[in-house]
């Protein structure tokens, strides 16, 4: 027999098919050297396939598998509900081995129950059959045979993927002639009400052949308490399995095996900390962030769905009171104790339903109370648990069963019974207070306490004994929250996690879930504390003085990107980052009934003044631009280019795909005067259509797009710009339309090159519009920046709707730049005025005397745009409130104070005067007489360049207090007071006031006005969104 | 709302996203990116699971053609599936990033860690057999894997790999060889305190 021949390997392997199978098996009969040569390959193969499975495994990151959960659940991306999207991963690679050690004890396990069940019926009769052929050395074989199935059954993970072969079932079992028998397995799973079948292929190789006479009382022996000690091993009785180990060891020192089988346990002992810990991390995080946790549950699910009873009892039983002496000899005195029970009834609760695959565990039922975030939140997670467990069909064998049941029953002391009877151990022992736990205050639950039970055992690590310790001593703290964690590192678990966790828990604590339909949001991902969103922090305008500051300078902006950031985060259900909120921002997403403007004007100014509804002795100053609006037909011609971001991290639902949907949305509106020209960029930049106006081609190019690959921007914007200036269209509006989730990681990245760059752009006539997209690593301020430098806008598109807000109903407002550097400029009259208080607009604050200085770039406005601002006015007779502790100035008293008002403004109109390029001063001239000014409350002045021009011109309008009451102000002007104080709760500004949750719903309700758009009316939905949020 | 396909993605998911992590890993060389290949793999089998007809106009959006995620999807071959979309991201990407040499990352184990002589010892064997598997071709280390790793049968293999049967069989064959016989020529580690003091 030819050594060299491939035969042999596929006889090793038994891939041969049966006809070539017998023939080998007779020619290796003849042939000692071949059969030799057979029984090392074989040894070989076993040896490397042990070594390959026990590589160690990275999965996926909960993140990455929230995407693959996400793709499966189709349009969710596309209306309100935003789908979910990469957020880097928190460090989880230490989950490898306790995978490992999972899936070893689901297959050793399988193969257990098989050795068990299938010994006496198939081996031995196998036996007889092999004792036929050769009957002088027959007794030899059954300690070889039980030698090998033990050596089998520790190379557990080999069997990894049961149900996904098919076995030969029985067939080759019971008439096997052959010395290689194929056993396989129907496990009958009646919790699941399905039988499951196991399929098992446990490939005895050739013991005929192998033939070596052995000490059969010793070997025998040695593998029954092998058997045994995997069998403990396998149910989580690690105490049994190692005792089962030194046994062995005591009859033969050497035997490595059994030292292996001793380390694996030790090892798995240390582990099952890890999954504790994580089973109950995961649990708080679902209860948490309710979408973002499908990882973890779908994990456990999924590993019960494959492993049945071992992972239920590596759960349930392994956590705790697997290890009965550990588990009660630790933290009986301490506060910890009953977290701990109340940590094991949650993950009953949740086994009880995945295990069984039947209606939610008892836990479940309580419904949704006052402090329900708890009981809600668990609905969803059974909810989950359930739904997977449904879809996993392979449950365990036999014993998953009454596991299955003894969670059920062990779920129940979550409703105040006890039943823990059932349980086998120490569990016992908890389940009074386990109880009332249970029953008490939900916010008592800092479950990692599992956690310290375990690495007591042993050869725990140093790293993770002392810092659980740590959180016992913490004492109760609300919730354990990822934060924590993640902020300091792996070894977290200490006192830093915790005090972490208390100051910021209020901040992402998530809303309860308030009805079943909108459980479907657990499959998707919030942006959390681990995500890479970047704001910048926003420090609240303060009140100031109208002595030290009469004049109050700032530039227009008519982004709106912040309330649809604000609204994806509360449709998360949760508040979202104070940077995130730019009040003014919030305000300008509406439109105002503000008057078209008259004459040349770009705009109208409106200005309404009343009662601030939050501080009843305020009053409130409302200031309304509003830019002409341009007929659909007399849109000048556009030039248009999207420079689209198509790195990696676009490729979730609500990016890329949404970015190609707005985009055919703009280019339906579109004329054939228009010209569009599309560039990519991603590790590098590419141009995707040269300028066309010919639509079938656009909407072509647009499907094209794909994304993959890192993100270089800059480059990317040097040839949109490129691209922009070889199609220029000198009357018309040229503009740059990013769309990206912001992210520039490749090439430049430093933004004042990029600013720089699109600055310059911006002055060759060439404008940038920001459109941000997705989320977790949307970065805000970065985008707002460019648009803000780009002389353009910034929007942020989180669904299909808004795609078609910014890009269809407001897409002259976006395309059309009617007026550019618009400034404003407020000034106070002492006389009537304290002090006053910009709301919004922190980051757009200009200097005064950048006012007049037509370099300084401001804000745009588009056609039809609307622009508001308000003033929390002091009026003069009231006390300036929180003003820095200056003492009043002897020498300027308020007739100086006003006579130098006046010296300026005088000094302003001789400029206005000089000016060659004729500023045009509006008709309400300036009237610095004295008299008048004392009736007037402030004079609003207005700058503003036309889209191609250099040189500013003035627009100026006084207002004069009529001592209008709340009662009298007009709708808008309430809805924009709604607005503002719900910005003002969301930033838990300094400045709220009297304002809450509820006076901004009533402000709104009041406000709402005919809402054609139904834009005010989701305001609303939010508000209450938002309470919700935030009372918990 | 989750689809009814989502339970059956999910186990798929919890069945193989290691398996197929291990295996792209073995391909790319690390494990974020093997992770990366991996998420690919599921989304897009995820969108076919999804999907109501396989979709012919998905095809013209891929380049390969002889990508099995755009050409019919079997379900009841679904692991080959799995192994294939995996083998052929995973080359694709190495083919693009195979300038970038990753850095081994740092054992990280924060808890749960095995004990010393556990971990010695598992990284010894690791070891020699990864520099073992190092001396093998491209294509005898890719078959072992999918054998010895994943269980998979010649026939799988094969089309995973896009080679015949017989070429599976004689790879693995040659393959298996040479690893015993640089197996042979290493210092055995079975606990062998023993042996080495013999031999000293």
């Amino acid at each position: 027999m030819n050594p060299d021949d491939p035969k042999l390997t596929a006889y090793v392997l038994d891939e041969l098919e049966p006809a070539e199978r017998a023939e080998i098996e007779q020619l290796l009969r003849d042939d000692p050297a071949a059969l030799a040569e057979i029984n090392a390959s074989s040894a070989f193969a076993a040896r490397l396939r042990r070594e390959f499975q026990a590589e160690i495994t990275a999965s996926l990151t909960p993140d990455q598998r929230g995407e693959v959960l996400a793709a499966a659940t189709p349009g969710s991306a596309t209306l309100m509900d935003a789908a979910p999207e990469k957020i880097t991963p928190m460090p989880r690679r230490w989950i490898r081995p306790f995978a490992l050690a999972a899936s070893m004890a689901v297959v050793a396990g399988a193969s257990y129950v098989a050795l068990r069940l299938s010994w006496d019926a198939g081996s031995r009769r196998s036996f007889a059959a092999v004792q036929d052929n050769e009957r002088s050395a027959g007794a030899a074989y059954a300690p070889a045979l039980e030698k090998q199935l033990a050596q089998l059954a520790e190379e557990p993970v080999s069997r990894a993927l049961p149900a996904a072969q098919p076995s030969d079932p029985g067939v080759s079992l019971a008439m096997t002639e052959s010395p290689i028998a194929e056993n396989s397995l129907v496990v009958d799973q009646p919790s699941a009400g399905k039988p499951v079948e196991l399929g098992l292929k446990l490939k005895v190789g050739n013991l005929a052949v192998a033939g070596q006479p052995a000490l059969p009382g010793v070997d025998k022996s040695k593998a029954e308490l092998k058997a045994d000690a995997e069998g403990f091993y396998e149910k989580g009785r690690y105490d049994l399995a190692l005792k089962r180990t030194e046994q062995i060891i005591n009859i033969e020192p050497y035997d490595t095996e059994a030292r292996k089988m001793q380390e694996k346990i030790n090892q798995a002992i240390d582990d099952s900390a890890v999954p504790s810990y994580n089973e109950t991390r995961s649990r708080l995080t679902v209860r948490d962030e309710l979408a973002s946790a499908p990882r973890p549950r779908a994990k456990q699910v999924a590993d019960t769905g494959a492993a049945g009873p071992n992972r239920a009892d590596g759960l349930s039983l392994g956590t705790a009171p697997n290890t009965p002496s550990d588990a009660s000899g630790l933290g009986r005195e301490t506060p910890a104790e009953a977290d701990l029970a109340a940590v094991q009834i949650d993950i009953a609760g949740a086994m009880a339903s995945t295990a069984s695959g039947v209606a939610p565990s008892p836990t479940s039922s309580p419904a949704p109370s006052p402090s329900g975030s708890l009981a809600s939140n668990q609905n969803a997670i059974d909810t989950l648990s359930f739904a997977t467990a449904g879809g996993a069909p392979l449950t365990g064998p036999a014993p998953a069963a009454d596991a299955a049941k003894a969670m059920t029953s062990s779920a129940a002391p979550a409703d105040g019974t006890e039943t823990w009877a059932s349980q086998p151990g120490s569990i016992r022992g908890f389940s009074g207070r386990a109880s009332s736990a249970s029953s008490g205050d939900p916010s008592a639950r800092p479950t990692t306490l599992a956690l310290s039970k375990h690495p007591a055992r042993g050869e725990a690590p140093k790293a993770a004994a002392p810092a659980p310790q740590q959180i016992t001593q913490g004492g109760p703290v609300p919730y354990y929250r990822g934060r924590g964690i993640e902020e300091s590192g792996v070894s977290s678990f200490g006192a830093e996690g915790v005090a972490l966790q208390d100051s910021r828990t209020a901040e992402y604590r998530s809303v309860p879930q308030p009805e079943p339909a909108k459980r479907l949001t657990l499959v998707q991902r919030v942006p959390t504390e681990s995500s890479t969103e970047a704001y910048d922090a926003i420090t609240d305008n303060a009140f100031l003085s109208v002595r030290d500051n009469p004049l109050s300078t700032f530039s227009i902006d008519v982004d709106t990107a912040s309330y649809s950031n604000v609204r994806r985060f509360l449709n998360q259900q949760q508040l979202p980052p104070k940077g995130a909120v730019r009040i003014e921002e919030l305000i300008n997403y509406f439109d105002y009934e503000y008057p078209q403007p008259e004459g040349d004007a770009p705009f109208s100014a409106t200005m309404e003044v009343a009662t601030c509804p939050w501080k009843p002795e305020h009053r409130l100053v409302r200031i309304g631009l509003k830019g002409r609006e341009l007929a659909h037909d007399k849109r000048p011609p556009s030039n248009l280019v999207f420079l689209v971001d198509v790195s990696g991290s676009m490729e979730p639902e609500n990016k890329l795909p949404l970015v190609k949907k707005s985009l055919r949305l703009l280019v339906d509106q579109l004329s054939d005067n228009d010209t569009v020209s599309i560039a990519v960029y991603a590790g590098a930049s590419g141009c995707v259509l040269d300028p066309t106006n010919k639509k079938s081609e656009i909407r072509a190019a647009l499907d094209k797009l794909e994304s993959g690959g890192s993100t270089n921007g800059a480059s990317g914007i040097r040839l949109a710009y490129e691209l922009a200036e070889k199609s220029f269209i000198k009357e018309g509006a040229n503009r740059v339309i990013l769309l990206t989730d912001g992210d520039f990681n490749v090439g430049i990245t430093n933004q004042s090159e990029l600013v720089e760059l699109i600055e310059k752009k911006a002055k060759s006539g060439v404008f940038l519009t920001v459109l941000g997209f997705g989320m977790g690593n949307l970065k805000d301020s970065t985008l707002e920046k460019l648009a803000d430098k780009g002389n353009g806008n910034y929007g942020y598109i989180d669904t299909l709707l808004e795609g078609k807000k910014m890009l269809v109903d407001q897409m002259s407002g976006t395309l059309v730049t009617i007026a550019k550097d618009v400034k404003i400029q407020v000034e106070f009259n002492p006389a009537q005025v304290a002090g006053y208080r910009l709301i919004g607009y922190e980051n757009r604050v200009l200097k005064k005397e950048d006012f007049n200085d037509d370099t300084k770039d401001a804000g745009e406005i588009g056609a039809g745009h609307t622009v508001t601002a308000l003033y929390e006015v002091v009026p003069a007779n009231a006390k300036l409130p929180g003003l820095p502790g200056v003492d009043p100035l002897k020498y300027q008293g308020g007739a100086r104070a006003g006579e130098r008002v006046a010296t300026q403004r005088g000094a302003e109109d001789a400029q206005a005067k000089d000016d060659p390029a004729g500023r045009v001063s509006s008709d309400q001239a300036p009237s610095p007489a004295a008299k008048a000014a004392s009736t007037e409350m402030l004079t609003l002045k207005l700058r503003y360049k036309a889209p191609q021009g250099d040189t500013s011109k003035l627009l100026e309008f006084p207002l004069t207090d009529d001592g209008k009451s709340y009662e009298r102000s007009s709708k808008d002007f309430r809805f924009a007071a709604a607005v503002a104080s719900f910005g003002m709760l969301l930033r838990d500004s300094p400045h709220k006031g009297a304002a809450n949750w509820s006076s901004t719903l009533e402000l709104a309700a009041e406000g709402k006005g005919a809402d054609r758009s139904g834009y005010r009316a989701e305001f609303v939905g939010l508000v209450e969104r938002a309470k919700a949020a935030s009372s918990r | 709302m989750l689809t009814p396909d989502a339970p059956e993605l999910l186990s798929l998911l919890d069945r193989y996203e290691r398996p197929l992590v291990r295996y792209a890993q073995s391909i790319v060389g690390d494990s974020d990116s093997a992770r990366d290949v991996v998420q690919e793999v599921f989304i897009k089998l995820a969108r076919r699971l999804t999907a109501p007809v396989p979709e012919e106009a998905d095809g013209a959006s891929t380049d390969g053609s002889s990508d099995p995620a755009t050409s019919g999807f079997d379900r009841t071959r679904v692991e080959p599936w799995l192994f294939t979309v995996t083998r052929n991201g995973a080359l694709d990407h190495h083919r693009k990033h195979r300038r970038i040499i990753p850095m081994p990352l740092p054992d990280d184990r924060p808890c749960g860690a095995p004990s010393p002589a556990a971990t010695l010892e598992s990284r010894d064997t690791e070891r020699s057999l990864l520099r073992l598997l190092d001396a093998l071709t491209e294509n005898q280390r890719d078959v072992i894997r999918l054998k010895f790793q994943n269980d998979l049968s010649y026939r799988e293999i094969a089309d995973i790999t896009q080679l015949s049967v017989t070429n599976v069989g004689f790879l693995l064959h040659t393959g298996l060889k040479k690893l015993r016989a640089l197996i042979a020529e290493q210092p055995q580690d079975d606990f062998g305190l023993h042996l080495r003091n013999q031999a000293l």
